[in-house]
């Protein structure tokens, strides 16, 4: 009974995860709130800032309710199958750079859930408090996404933008992304986990 | 810039955003509203305490 709850409780969140997703940010929300709105530069501010984290959020929320260490991958590999799914069967449209749904982008989400594990599992000692253990491995795990999704999906749909990248760039992109890792991906699954056990 | 732009999608985004967070809110004040009560009972015990006037 318990094994079942460790499989049903990740799966659960991840579909969850993967609808409020979709539903928070329809078709072209992100690149025009990142690029054209905030005027960050591009690519990879929405994948740093939004996506990454957001999916860490989920993952974490998963870990913390279980505590049993490869929930955060079960979790980030159930949002990676249901997100495409969900885009498909409701045909929705997508950032086309961005690559939603693709192999890569699933492989990409599930590098993010391991490497969010595997920091989990290396901060495992005592004496690290809970909020500091998962604001280290939100950002270590955002920026490993963050740079997967430059070498694998940006270099390929945008090579031009890509080309354009200098250190600057670089460093505001990735200090984006791990801000956004800090409060999305590793204080607010905190919140909530708070909210969810407070009796 | 990324790609092509829509900002019809990031207002109805921000919008969905906020709904989504005006719900959590709901819920969670739902959940905590036995300590909510109690907080404001204590703050509204300070008035309470003042003597009253009877005229």
């Amino acid at each position: 009974m318990e094994n079942k709850r460790e499989i049903i409780l990740p799966a659960a969140v991840g579909i969850v995860g993967a609808v409020v997703f979709l539903f928070a940010f329809p078709g072209l929300a992100i690149p025009t709130i990142m690029h054209e709105i905030l005027k960050l530069p591009s690519p990879g501010t929405g994948f740093g800032f939004i996506i990454g984290p957001f999916i860490i959020m989920c993952s974490l929320v998963a870990y913390g309710l279980i505590k049993k260490h490869g929930t955060a991958v079960i979790t980030s590999t159930i949002l990676a199958i249901f997100m495409p799914l969900i885009i498909f069967i409701f045909n929705l449209q997508m950032p086309k750079p961005g690559k939603f749904g693709s192999i890569e982008f699933i492989i990409g989400v599930i590098i993010l859930g391991a490497a969010l594990e595997l920091v989990i599992y290396l901060l495992r000692e005592k004496g690290i408090s809970k909020t500091i253990k998962y604001i280290i491995s939100a950002v270590v795990a955002d920026i490993i996404f963050l740079a997967y999704s430059m070498l694998f999906i940006f270099s390929q749909t945008v090579p031009d933008k890509y080309v354009q990248l200098t250190i600057n760039k670089i460093l505001i992109i990735a200090g984006v992304s791990a801000a956004g890792a800090v409060i999305i991906g590793g204080l607010l699954p905190l919140l909530i986990l708070k909210i969810i056990k407070f009796k | 810039m990324c790609g092509p732009i829509d900002y019809g999608a990031a207002a109805l985004s921000i919008y969905r955003l906020s709904l989504i967070f005006a719900v959590a809110g709901s819920l969670t004040m739902w959940k905590m509203r036995h300590f909510v009560i109690q907080k404001t009972k204590h703050k509204m015990s300070v008035f309470a305490l003042k003597p009253s006037v009877n005229v």
